[in-house]
C-alpha cells in the first residue's frame, strides 16, 4: 500500500470517527496551547509541570483503568526518570535524548517492579508497589549521588517555560491518544478481560501477566518521561519532590477523572490542581502549611472517592468499531489426544487412567455425576492443572467455565474481538499505537466477524455483556471460545439452569460449531441436549472411563 | 524636670559613644617603649607582602593559620594605606573588603590559595598594631 | 457652617493623604525562606526585612524623581529546592527589586533570578558554593560561611592540643560542614582522633559518641542541624562523659536548649562558633536595633528559663543581617537611581552602609560577602545564656549581650 493510499485511508477513517466531542476536544486542545501567551513565566512553569503529572497520570491511568492493576509506585518510576535524565542532562546530553533515556529508564523500572509483583493479588499488588515508592524515595534522598541529597541536583538549560508548556501539553495529547488507541488494541481488550474475570480471560488463552507486565511498562516508560521532563523545567531535582505522596496524588488524580477514559487523568489533574488552590488559602488562613494542606486534601479525596462509589468525572466513551468486509472461514482441523491422564489430591483420586480422542468435526459429551471427575478432566485437558501422569497433544484448546463468566465492561462483540486478539499478526502495541493501515483493517475485519457470529445466533452487539440474558451470555461464551481459533473447544455445562428452548437454542450453536469443524467436549447433565448434539458419549465415575458409546 | 531630661540624655549618648572615646584616647596617647622585633623577617605564607615599614614582632602557628604580629610607626590613616597599597599590589593578591575607623581599621584580603585579614590598631600617637591572618582559602 | 467647613477640610487632607500614598509606588522584595519547616527561622530573617523596609519608609526612598516603598512578601520554600526555585520563579515574574533567601535551592534558582538580573541575598546559609561574583554575579550573602566557621575552629581548637572527634550529620549542612572542616584539619590531621558521619534525624547517637570516647577524643566537634546537636550532646552527657563539645552557629539556634531544658547542666561549656553581633564601636548600636526590633516584634522566646527562673531570649542575630541588606538594597536603589534589578545589583557592589551593629557592610566585584571570615567568634553557654570566650583574640574584645528579660 502506497503511503498516500495509507494516508487517504487514515483520513478517511477519521472522518468517520468524528464526533462532538472529538470537536470539543480540540478546541480546548487549541485554547490550551495559547495559554502562555496570557501567563506569566511563573504561571506558565506551573501548568507545564501540571501537565508533565497528567502524562504521568494518563500512563498510570492504563495500569489501573484498563488494566485493573493498582500501582502505587508510579511516582517513583517519575523519580526515576528524573534521575536518568538529570546526569545525562548534567553530562551535556540534549533534552530529547535525556528525555527518552529517562522514559526508557521507567519503563525498565516498571517492568522490573511487574516482573516481581504481577502475579500477586490485587490488594498484595498496591502494597508492593507502595512499598517500591517508599524505598526509591529513601534512596533518592539518603544517596546523595541520585538528586544531589537535601540540596537538590541542579540542572541547567533546556527550554522555557513557554516551551515545556507546548511540549507537556502535545505529550499529553498524544498520551490521551495512545491510551484511546491502546484501549481498543488487543493489549487493552486483554487487560480489561483479564480486569473484570481473570479467570475466564486465562480459560480464553489471554497470557493475562504478559498483558499486565506490558501495562506496568508502558504506565513507567510515561512516567519516566514526565520525569526526565519535569526535572528539566524545575532547574532541579529534589528527592522530597518524589515522595510517596507523589504516587498517591497520581492514584488520587487518576480515580478522581476516571481511570477508564483517555482523558480522565487529565481532569483528575485540573481537579486536583484547582482544589490545592482553595486549600492553600485555606490552609494560609490557619496557618498550615501548603505540603501538609494538599496531603489533607488528597487524602479527603481519595476517601470521598472510595467510598462513595465514584467512578471518576470522565466516563469511558463507548468503542465504535468500524465495519468491514467478512472473511469466509473455518478454523484449520485439529484434535486433542489425551492419554492414561490420572490425577489425585491427596488420598482422593479425581482421574484415574482416562484416554480421551477428540476429532474435528464431532461433538463428544462427557457424563456423570457430581464428582466424578469430569471438572478436573477438562482442567488437566486444558492444561490449568497438571496431571501424576498421562499426556495431553492438541493444536489448540479452549473452556468455557461452569458458571457464566462473561467480562462485565466488555460488550458480545468486544468478547470476541478480545478472543480472536491471538490471531492477529498485525494488533501489536507499536502497530496499535501509529494505528497502521494493516492494524486498521485486520480490526475492522475482526470487529466485521464478530458482528456477523453475534448476528447469527441472535445475541445483540453493543450492550455491556452484564445487560445480557443468561442464555445469550452462554452463547457468547461458546462463540469466544470459537473466535479464539482453537480447534478443540472444552464446554462446561453450557445448559444448566436453562429452559428446553434455551437448551435447544444453546445446543444449536454447539451443532452450528461442529459443522465449522470443530472438535468439541461437552461436559452436559442435559440427556436431551446429549442426544440432540453428541456423536460419542464418554461416562465418567469415579474418576473412571466406565462407558464409551 | 527639662534639665534633668537633658542631662539624662547627656549620660545616655556619653554612655554610647564611651568605647569610640575610650579607642581614641589610647590612640591619642604618647607611645611607651615599641615591642621587641623579631630578629630574622618571617616567612609568611604564599608570599604575602610587608607593608612599606612594618616591623615584626611575632609569628604564631594556629592550626592551618599563620598570625603574625607587629606594628608600624604611623597613625592608623596612613597604616590603613601602607597596607592597601602593599595587598593591592601584591602579586597574587586582591584587597575584598577594608574598613577603617578612628582607631582601628582591617584590611580583608585573598590570592595564591590563601585568605584572611590585616588587622590595625592605633595604640598610642605614633604606632599602630599590625596583626596579619593567613589562611587557606 | 463652621461644620461644614471642617468636615470639608477633613475630607480635603484624607484625599491629599490618599493622593500622596498612591504617589509611592511599591517595590517588591521577596523573603524565600523555610516558614514551615523551621518557623524560627522563616520568621526572623522576615522580621528582619520589615524592620528595614519600614525604617526605609519612614526615611523615604525616592528613585528617579519617583518615591517608593518597599513592599515584603513571603514564601515558602519548605526547606525544598524545588520550591524555592518556583518561589524565586513567581518572585521575578512579579516583578521582585531583590530576594533574601535562607539559602535553599540558591544553586539552582540564582539562574532564574540572573535572567532578570534580580539580586538574592542569602542570610543563613554558609555553602561555599553558594557565592561566587564571577559565575553568580546576582548572589550575595550576609552570614558567616561555613569556611570562615571551620577555619576560625581550627584555629582555636588546635592550639589546645585536643583530640577531636569530629561528628557531622548527614544533611547537606553537616555534609557541607565536614567538608570545610576537612580543609581545615587537612595538616593537623593527629588533632582528629575521629571523624564520622551521624544520621540527620537520628534521636540517640550514643554509638557513634561512645566509638569517638573510644577513640580517646577529648573533645566533640560536633557539626550539623540543631536535632544532631542536641542528640550529641544527651548521649555523652547521659553517658557520664563530659566532654568539652564545640559547634558552629547551629549551636545556638533555640531548639538545642529547648532539647536539654530538663537537663540545662548538660549544656554548660557548650561553645558555638558565630557570626560577631557586636563591631568594634560598641555595644551600643547593636542594642539600639534589639531595641527597635523588640518593639517592633517582641522578644524572640527561646522556651527555657535560667536557674534563677528568668526567660531565656534570643537576640536577633539572623534578623540583622536580613535588616542590613534591606539597608543596602535601599542605598544601592538610590545610588543606580534606578529601579531595575540588574542596575541594582551592579550598584550593591558599589555602596556602603552602617550595619545594624555600627560596622560597616558593603560588598565589591571582587567579594559578594557580607561577613568577613575573621569576624567569627566563639561563645560558651552556662546557665542557658552564652557569652563570649576569653581565650580567642578576637571573642575576649566583645561585650556579652543581654538574653535573660
Amino acid at each position: 500500500m502506497t503511503a498516500a493510499l495509507a494516508f487517504r485511508g487514515a483520513a478517511r477513517d477519521a472522518r468517520a470517527a468524528w464526533s462532538l466531542r472529538t470537536w470539543l476536544t480540540l478546541a480546548a486542545f487549541v485554547a490550551a496551547a495559547c495559554v502562555p501567551a496570557v501567563t506569566g513565566s511563573a504561571r506558565t512553569a506551573d501548568l507545564a509541570g501540571g501537565l508533565y503529572l497528567a502524562v504521568a497520570a494518563v500512563g498510570l491511568a492504563f495500569a489501573v483503568g484498563i488494566g485493573g492493576l493498582p500501582s502505587l509506585a508510579q511516582g517513583a518510576f517519575v523519580a526515576v526518570g528524573a534521575i536518568t535524565a538529570a546526569h545525562l542532562l548534567a553530562a551535556g546530553v540534549p533534552t530529547a535524548p535525556s528525555a527518552i533515556a529517562g522514559g526508557a529508564a521507567g519503563a525498565l523500572a516498571a517492568f522490573a517492579a511487574g516482573a516481581l509483583f504481577i502475579r500477586l493479588p490485587r490488594a498484595a499488588f498496591a502494597a508492593a508497589t507502595w512499598i517500591v515508592a517508599w524505598l526509591v524515595s529513601l534512596g533518592a534522598g539518603s544517596i546523595t549521588w541520585f538528586l544531589g541529597g537535601s540540596e537538590g541536583f541542579v540542572v541547567a538549560g533546556g527550554p522555557s517555560p513557554a516551551e515545556h508548556y507546548e511540549l507537556a501539553l502535545g505529550l499529553t495529547a498524544l498520551a490521551g491518544l495512545a491510551y484511546a488507541a491502546l484501549a481498543r488494541a488487543p493489549l487493552g481488550l486483554r487487560l480489561a478481560a483479564a480486569r473484570d474475570r481473570e479467570t475466564a480471560a486465562r480459560a480464553l488463552g489471554i497470557p493475562v501477566e504478559r498483558a499486565r507486565a506490558v501495562a506496568v511498562t508502558l504506565s513507567g516508560a510515561a512516567a519516566g518521561l514526565a520525569g526526565a521532563l519535569g526535572v528539566q523545567l524545575a532547574g532541579v531535582g529534589d528527592p522530597a519532590q518524589y515522595g510517596p505522596f507523589l504516587s498517591f496524588k497520581l492514584f488520587v488524580v487518576v480515580l478522581i477523572g476516571g481511570a477508564a477514559s483517555a482523558y480522565g487523568a487529565v481532569a483528575g489533574v485540573i481537579i486536583l490542581g484547582v482544589l490545592s488552590v482553595v486549600a492553600d488559602a485555606i490552609g494560609s488562613l490557619e496557618h498550615v502549611a501548603a505540603a501538609r494542606s494538599h496531603t489533607l486534601l488528597a487524602a479527603v479525596m481519595l476517601l470521598g472517592v472510595v467510598s462513595l462509589g465514584w467512578d471518576g468525572l470522565v466516563r469511558p466513551a463507548r468503542r465504535g468499531w468500524s465495519g468491514g468486509r467478512t472473511r469466509g472461514g473455518t478454523v484449520a482441523p485439529a484434535a486433542l489426544v489425551a492419554r492414561t491422564l490420572g490425577k489425585r489430591y491427596g488420598e482422593v483420586v479425581a482421574v484415574d487412567d482416562v484416554s480421551l480422542q477428540l476429532d474435528p468435526g464431532t461433538v463428544t459429551a462427557l457424563v456423570g455425576p457430581n464428582g466424578s471427575g469430569k471438572t478436573t478432566l477438562l482442567r488437566l485437558l486444558t492444561g490449568a492443572v497438571e496431571p501424576d501422569r498421562g499426556t495431553v497433544e492438541h493444536g489448540g484448546v479452549v473452556r468455557t467455565l461452569q458458571a457464566t463468566s462473561i467480562f462485565p465492561s466488555l460488550s458480545p462483540l468486544e468478547h470476541l474481538v478480545t478472543a480472536s486478539a491471538g490471531l492477529r499478526r498485525h494488533g501489536g502495541v507499536l502497530r496499535s499505537l501509529l494505528s497502521t493501515p494493516k492494524a486498521r483493517a485486520e480490526e475492522a475485519r475482526a470487529a466485521a466477524e464478530a458482528r456477523s457470529a453475534l448476528t447469527r445466533f441472535g445475541v445483540p452487539v453493543d450492550p455491556p455483556a452484564s445487560e445480557l440474558t443468561v442464555t445469550d451470555q452462554r452463547i457468547l461464551m461458546l462463540l469466544a471460545a470459537a473466535a479464539t481459533g482453537a480447534p478443540a473447544i472444552l464446554v462446561d455445562e453450557p445448559t444448566a439452569g436453562a429452559s428446553f428452548a434455551e437448551a435447544q437454542r444453546i445446543a444449536g450453536v454447539v451443532d452450528v460449531l461442529r459443522a465449522e469443524g470443530r472438535a468439541i467436549l461437552v461436559v452436559e447433565h442435559n440427556l436431551a441436549v446429549v442426544r440432540k448434539i453428541a456423536d460419542r458419549v464418554v461416562a465418567l465415575d469415579a474418576g473412571r472411563v466406565v462407558e464409551t458409546a | 524636670m527639662k534639665r534633668l531630661v537633658l542631662l539624662l540624655l547627656a549620660v545616655f549618648v556619653l554612655a554610647a559613644c564611651e568605647d569610640e572615646d575610650k579607642d581614641k584616647k589610647a590612640a591619642g596617647a604618647a607611645c611607651a617603649g615599641a615591642p621587641a622585633q623579631m630578629q630574622a623577617h618571617p616567612a609568611l605564607p604564599a608570599g604575602f607582602p610587608d607593608a612599606a615599614g612594618i616591623h615584626y614582632t611575632g609569628v604564631q602557628q594556629k592550626g592551618p593559620t599563620t598570625v603574625a604580629s607587629g606594628y608600624l610607626t604611623e597613625t592608623i590613616g596612613p597604616a590603613h594605606d601602607a597596607y592597601m597599597k602593599a595587598v593591592g599590589n601584591a602579586r597574587g593578591y586582591k584587597v575584598t573588603h577594608d574598613e577603617q575607623d578612628a582607631a582601628d581599621s582591617e584590611v580583608n584580603f585573598e590570592g595564591n590559595g590563601k585568605s584572611g585579614q590585616v588587622k590595625m590598631v592605633q595604640e598610642c600617637k605614633s604606632r599602630t598594631t599590625v596583626t596579619i591572618t593567613i589562611r587557606p582559602a | 457652617m463652621r461644620l461644614a467647613a471642617l468636615a470639608l477640610l477633613a475630607f480635603v487632607a484624607c484625599s491629599c493623604g490618599a493622593s500622596g500614598s498612591k504617589d509611592v509606588k511599591p517595590l517588591l522584595v521577596v523573603v524565600n525562606a523555610p516558614f514551615s519547616r523551621t518557623p524560627y527561622l522563616g520568621r526572623t530573617i522576615e522580621n528582619g526585612v520589615r524592620l528595614a523596609a519600614q525604617q526605609v519608609a519612614a526615611t523615604g526612598l525616592r528613585v528617579d524623581g519617583q518615591r517608593y516603598r518597599l513592599e515584603v512578601r513571603t514564601m515558602d520554600n519548605g526547606l525544598s529546592p524545588a520550591h524555592a526555585v518556583a518561589n524565586v520563579r513567581q518572585a521575578v515574574a512579579d516583578g521582585a527589586v531583590a530576594i533574601v533567601d535562607e539559602g535553599t535551592g540558591v544553586n539552582a534558582s540564582w539562574r532564574i533570578a540572573a535572567k532578570r538580573g534580580v539580586p538574592i541575598c542569602i542570610v543563613f546559609d554558609g555553602g561555599s558554593s553558594l557565592v561566587d561574583p564571577q559565575t553568580r554575579p546576582n548572589v550575595f550573602r550576609i552570614a558567616p560561611t561555613d569556611h570562615g566557621v571551620a577555619f576560625r575552629l581550627a584555629e582555636y581548637l588546635i592550639p589546645k592540643r585536643l583530640r577531636i572527634g569530629i561528628l557531622h550529620d548527614d544533611s547537606d549542612y553537616g555534609t557541607n560542614g565536614e567538608s570545610e572542616l576537612r580543609k581545615a584539619f587537612s595538616e593537623n590531621r593527629s588533632s582528629v582522633a575521629v571523624d564520622e558521619t551521624v544520621p540527620a534525624d537520628a534521636l540517640d547517637l550514643s554509638p557513634q559518641v561512645l566509638q569517638a570516647r573510644r577513640a580517646h577524643a577529648t573533645a566533640l566537634l560536633v557539626w550539623g542541624r540543631p536535632s544532631t546537636i542536641a542528640a550529641a550532646i544527651t548521649a555523652a552527657r547521659s553517658a557520664g562523659w563530659n566532654v568539652p563539645v564545640y559547634t558552629p552557629p547551629t549551636g545556638a539556634d533555640p531548639f538545642v536548649r529547648q532539647q536539654l531544658a530538663n537537663h540545662p547542666a548538660w549544656l554548660n561549656g557548650l561553645t558555638f562558633a558565630g557570626g560577631r553581633l557586636t563591631a568594634e564601636v560598641g555595644v551600643a548600636p547593636f542594642e539600639r536595633f534589639e531595641q527597635r526590633y523588640e518593639t517592633a516584634y517582641g522578644v524572640d522566646r527561646v522556651g527555657v528559663r535560667t536557674r534563677s527562673g528568668a526567660e531565656v531570649i534570643e537576640p536577633p542575630e539572623i534578623a540583622m543581617y536580613a535588616y542590613d541588606f534591606v539597608n543596602l538594597l535601599a542605598a544601592a536603589l538610590t545610588h543606580a537611581n534606578s529601579t531595575d534589578p540588574a542596575k541594582v545589583t551592579r550598584s550593591l557592589e558599589e555602596v556602603t552602609i552602617e550595619g545594624a551593629n555600627g560596622d560597616e557592610r558593603s560588598f565589591n566585584k571582587i567579594d559578594h560577602e557580607g561577613v568577613v571570615d575573621d569576624d567569627v567568634y566563639f561563645a560558651r553557654f552556662r546557665d542557658m545564656t552564652y557569652a563570649p570566650v576569653k581565650d580567642d583574640p578576637l571573642s575576649a574584645t566583645l561585650p556579652r549581650i543581654p538574653q535573660t528579660r
